[in-house]
């Protein structure tokens, strides 16, 4: 293989000269346009950039930025649709069939939240004593199918819902108070009873 | 007379070339299937095997392998032996890895149409084919490159440099996408990513620089032309590195910087196939048809050309996103394919069949029927894409499109056309079969061996 | 070419992967070096294999790992993440698929339904706008404030929102605004004290249609399908043509029954005959049918509605269940948030 750059090939055109420069510079323009077009576009090769976002700050300022209050209310509410079925959905129960209400219930409304975690984990059996009447009915266990964040979202629900007279200043239950219940409570084998109840977290 | 097969003992390439005729009745019997079966969703519903979607991928698998890459192996045989004066080496490779070929495209397309389909878009067939394919094809390769190798000029003609980048990028691609998509088992959207390279690669760089090739070949034989070394040097590069990257559509779950990457690769190589065709088309202003050659012939290789360019224009209109949006999803994009496979690479085996086939009417064996074989297949490809495109665009995503009524008519004029060319072949065979006792196609007038 | 040429050549290449495309030094420095020696040195022919086989497999090599190493790097350690259903229940997603369902996509790939449907749901564009409300003690720093977000978006500030804007009421203040003019405006106003709400839509044929905002819509999900979505599916069969409609999210829109008799009515070979009583489990077809007899005494033609019952098959059933379980397009993800209407809240500290 000689060194054929200068003779004129006979497989080829006799043009030695390669295309017009113009094309090596349209090519510069061209590269400076990708370079602007990626810029653009490409999200900085960003994997959690999505098209028509262009940068990831874009993204991360899209997150609506929702308080933990609000954002364990708005999830207890859409929970609490199936408690509704009993309890109603204005928390007043229904004397007739003993659903008590938790509107203004002192169980509900204790300073310790452990009372409402407890019942809703094991259930209730017996009767209980809200607001001057006595309820009779049984409330079945719920622990199984709600995970400690809901449930700590659904018992903030009912806390703090104003509508109902509750009190919204009352904190926030968090998922580790439930699942401090949770393992506490978890060896008994049947549903609670208010005395078992007021045995385990006595009245102060 | 140039092309002579039996002092370049090619008939390993006719072998190739007419297992590729074979696969294309094949293809254009489901796909006029197809057309029937997605207007009227009842006509043969009860046969589960003949789905649309199974009949969609069997046919665009069949197309693809069993015709256009094997084909185009029979072509490059034949162009490498031409220029480089050299018989073809090894044809025993070439036999052997045609036959394994034709299983591959067997097993697949007997496990598309039963229901083993990959679900990708673009890797269709099982896997259980995909390796065979392979070994096949690098069989084949072996032979090429060495004919090539052992050609008589040091020299090599430009088109040369587009076949043996095609022959070393195919196994690599196939063998790429096998190994992410069967071995590796990247599961998720890295598969649809690894499908989406391999089919971008497929087509702008491995069947594109064959039919470039093909073009390159009989512009020079035909029409005299003789493209400048140096602008081809240029653009084969740009069309490389800018076709090997990107192919993923506008709207697709990927970071936004995947389309964006192909949004800028597809101009690279639009620029790329401007340089090329300006080149072309400098060229041969100033050039006249050299032999006497049949008009169809030209027919096809101006047909090739103008498809060519309408593709590319096409591409890169439809790469932006602006543009790419409103034809995602219709049947624009698998039209423009078909147009592209069938327009560009069909027509470019459709011309050297048409310019090999045509030097027999010097002798005995006469072949006239090229006139209804152009108009069927041309007219057959134009049908069958186009008004499905304009249509596909008008009319938007989610429907059946208007244009689909032509598509079946136009795929019914290819099957046709495709069955008179496979008729031609079976003449031609049969005919040299008597009257020389062997399989050559050529002879001289008094039995002696034409001169290059 | 000499050799300076082609060192400079080798140096933008070295300079272009290193910094730009950001691959491991060494490498950038092996591709810099051998352009320079390529081309200068070794008088770069393209008449040679040798040179052909080197530089297409450089080439193959860029294009393997940009288009498929570097998205792997990427993605293939997605996690499922905490996102909301409908109820306001946390829950992990997406979720892994039982056998039913995994039959059911081995249905759906055989028949071929991907050719015709697809499983990817895209959007247009997100728009935003902002309605604001002020007390009395910051209510002309904010006015203020607006009038200059205003004119850094380039809208006319002597227009009414600005001139008129109330005091402790909420007023809608910009419309239409890009993400970025939108976080512009967020962080004005709300360091001049105002409160803020933001309202995110996404326009897109594919999305929740809104007779105001996104007349086009057609209901198929109300944000874009992302990676995320499909890992735990094995080949997203993402579809290529859309004939029918999406089905990205056709768990959440529709009902187990609807899609059968969907499925019915379009695919019947998912079907068999079979003789006997109707249940909840069949579809049945009603068509009046001629009889060809004529009845002599009164030379009349009868015309009587027959019943023909058809069942799902396995293959139906399968599918049906892996149908439902194609949904997610309604839970917002991190990377894809979904339609946020006004009644979001966004606290007073911008974070940037």
């Amino acid at each position: 293989m000689g060194n054929s750059s200068k003779k004129i090939s006979k497989n080829g055109s006799s043009s030695l000269n390669g295309p017009n420069h113009f094309v090596y510079v349209f090519l510069l323009f061209l590269l400076y346009w990708a370079f602007n077009y990626l810029d653009n576009n490409s999200g900085a090769f960003n994997a959690s950039v999505y098209s028509p976002h262009r940068n990831i700050s874009e993204v991360n300022n899209l997150k609506v930025v929702k308080s933990p209050d609000e954002l364990a209310y708005e999830r207890g509410e859409g929970i609490y649709a199936r408690c509704a079925a009993c309890h109603q959905a204005n928390g007043l129960g229904n004397a007739n069939v003993g659903f008590p209400p938790l509107a203004g219930s002192e169980w509900v409304l204790n300073e310790s939240p452990n009372w409402v975690i407890a019942i809703v984990l094991k259930g209730l059996m017996g009767p209980i004593e809200v607001k001057g009447e006595t309820y009779n009915n049984v409330m079945a266990a719920q622990g199984a199918g709600l995970s400690d964040e809901d449930l700590a979202n659904v018992i903030t629900y009912i806390r703090r819902n104003a509508d109902w007279g509750n009190d919204p200043n009352l904190p926030l239950v968090t998922p580790d108070q439930v699942k401090a219940v949770r393992e506490e409570i978890d060896p008994r084998p049947s549903m609670f009873t208010v005395e078992d109840l007021l045995k385990l977290y006595p009245r102060n | 007379m140039e092309n002579n097969f039996k002092k370049f003992k090619l008939n390993a390439a006719i072998f190739l070339s007419s297992s590729a005729l074979i696969w294309l009745v094949i293809y254009s019997i489901i796909l006029t299937l197809s057309g029937f079966r997605i207007l009227s969703p009842g006509f043969l519903a009860d046969l589960s095997f003949l789905s649309y979607g199974r009949l969609d991928s069997a046919s665009s698998f069949t197309l693809q392998y069993g015709f256009l890459v094997q084909f185009g192996l029979a072509v490059m045989a034949w162009i490498f032996c031409l220029r480089g004066n050299t018989v073809l080496v090894d044809k025993g490779f070439v036999y052997i890895g045609g036959i394994i070929w034709n299983l591959g495209v067997t097993i697949g397309l007997i496990g598309i149409l039963t229901g083993q389909a990959s679900g990708l878009s673009g890797l269709q067939m099982p896997s259980q084919s995909i390796p065979v394919l392979i070994v096949g094809f690098i069989l084949v390769s072996l032979s090429l490159i060495q004919t090539n190798n052992r050609r008589a000029d040091g020299e090599m003609m430009p088109e040369n440099w587009f076949f043996l980048i095609s022959i070393l990028w195919f196994p690599w691609i196939l063998g790429g996408a096998y190994i992410l998509l069967y071995i590796k088992e990247l599961d998720g959207v890295l598969s649809n990513i690894a499908d989406w390279w391999f089919i971008n690669n497929f087509y702008k760089v491995y069947l594109t620089f064959v039919s470039i090739g093909i073009l390159l070949h009989f512009l020079n034989t035909l029409l005299g032309v003789k493209i400048s070394r140096i602008h081809i040097i240029t653009s084969i590069w740009i069309l490389l590195l800018s076709g090997s990257i990107g192919g993923v559509s506008p709207g697709s779950p990927v970071p936004a910087w995947m389309p964006a990457l192909s949004t800028v690769m597809s101009v690279f190589y639009f620029f790329g196939i401007l340089i090329l065709l300006k080149s072309i088309y400098d060229s041969i202003k100033n050039s006249k048809p050299l032999k006497s050659v049949n008009i169809f012939t030209y027919a096809f290789l101006y047909f090739s050309i103008g498809i060519f360019a309408l593709v590319s224009i096409l591409n890169f209109i439809f790469s932006f996103p602006f543009f790419g949006r409103i034809a995602e999803f219709t049947f624009f994009v698998p039209s423009v394919e078909k147009l592209f496979l069938l327009g560009f690479c069909g027509t470019s085996m459709f011309l050297t069949y048409t310019y090999i086939t045509q030097n027999f009417t010097k002798l005995d064996i006469k072949i006239n029927n090229f006139k209804y074989l152009t108009i069927l297949l041309i007219l057959g490809v134009l049908l069958s894409t186009i008004p499905s495109a304009l249509t596909g665009l008008l009319s938007g995503d989610g429907t059946l499109t208007s244009g689909l009524f032509f598509v079946s008519i136009g795929n019914s004029i290819l099957m046709f056309g495709s069955i008179l060319v496979f008729f031609n072949l079976l003449k031609l065979l049969y005919l040299s079969f008597i009257e020389c006792d062997c399989i050559y196609l050529l002879k001289g007038k008094k039995g002696g061996i034409d001169k290059a | 070419m000499n050799i300076g040429l082609s060192f400079i050549l080798g140096l933008i290449a070295t300079l272009v992967s290193l910094y730009y495309i950001e691959i491991w030094w060494p490498l950038s420095l092996i591709i810099g070096v051998s352009i320079w020696l390529l081309f200068g040195l070794f008088q770069f022919k393209m008449d040679s294999f040798f040179t052909i086989l080197y530089c297409s497999s450089l080439v193959f090599c860029i294009s393997f790992f940009g288009m498929v190493k570097y998205p792997y790097d990427q993605l293939s350690s997605l996690q499922f993440s905490e996102t909301v259903d409908e109820t306001g229940l946390s829950f992990r997603y997406p979720l892994q698929m039982n056998s039913q369902v995994e039959r059911g996509q081995n249905v759906y790939r055989s028949v071929g339904c991907y050719a015709c449907h697809t499983q990817q749901i895209t959007h247009d564009d997100v728009k935003f706008d902002i309605k604001a409300k002020t007390s009395s003690e910051s209510y002309d720093a904010v006015k203020d404030s607006l009038k200059r977000f205003y004119d850094v978006i380039g809208r006319k500030s002597s227009s009414g929102s600005v001139l008129g804007f109330p005091n402790g009421e909420w007023e809608l203040v910009a419309q239409d605004l890009t993400t970025s003019q939108a976080i512009k405006g967020r962080s004005f106003l709300s360091k001049a004290g105002a409160s803020l709400d933001i309202q995110v839509r996404f326009t897109g044929e594919d999305l929740m249609p809104d007779d105001y905002f996104n007349p086009e819509g057609r209901g198929w999900g109300k944000r874009r399908s992302v990676a995320r979505d499909y890992i735990f599916t094995e080949r997203p069969m993402l579809g290529k043509t859309r004939v029918g409609p999406d089905l990205a999210n056709i768990g959440s829109r529709q009902s187990e029954d609807i899609m059968i008799r969907r499925l019915f009515k379009r695919h019947r070979f998912l079907f068999e005959e079979f003789e006997g009583p109707e249940s909840e489990n069949t579809v049945t077809l009603n068509f009046q049918e001629e009889l060809n007899a004529i009845d002599l005494t009164n030379d009349k033609k009868e015309k009587t509605t027959s019943k023909i019952y058809y069942k799902p098959t396995q293959d139906a059933l399968d599918l049906v269940a892996y149908l439902s379980s194609l949904k997610g397009a309604n839970y917002p993800l991190d990377e894809a948030p979904i339609y946020q209407p006004f009644s979001s809240s966004i606290t007073e500290n911008a974070n940037d």
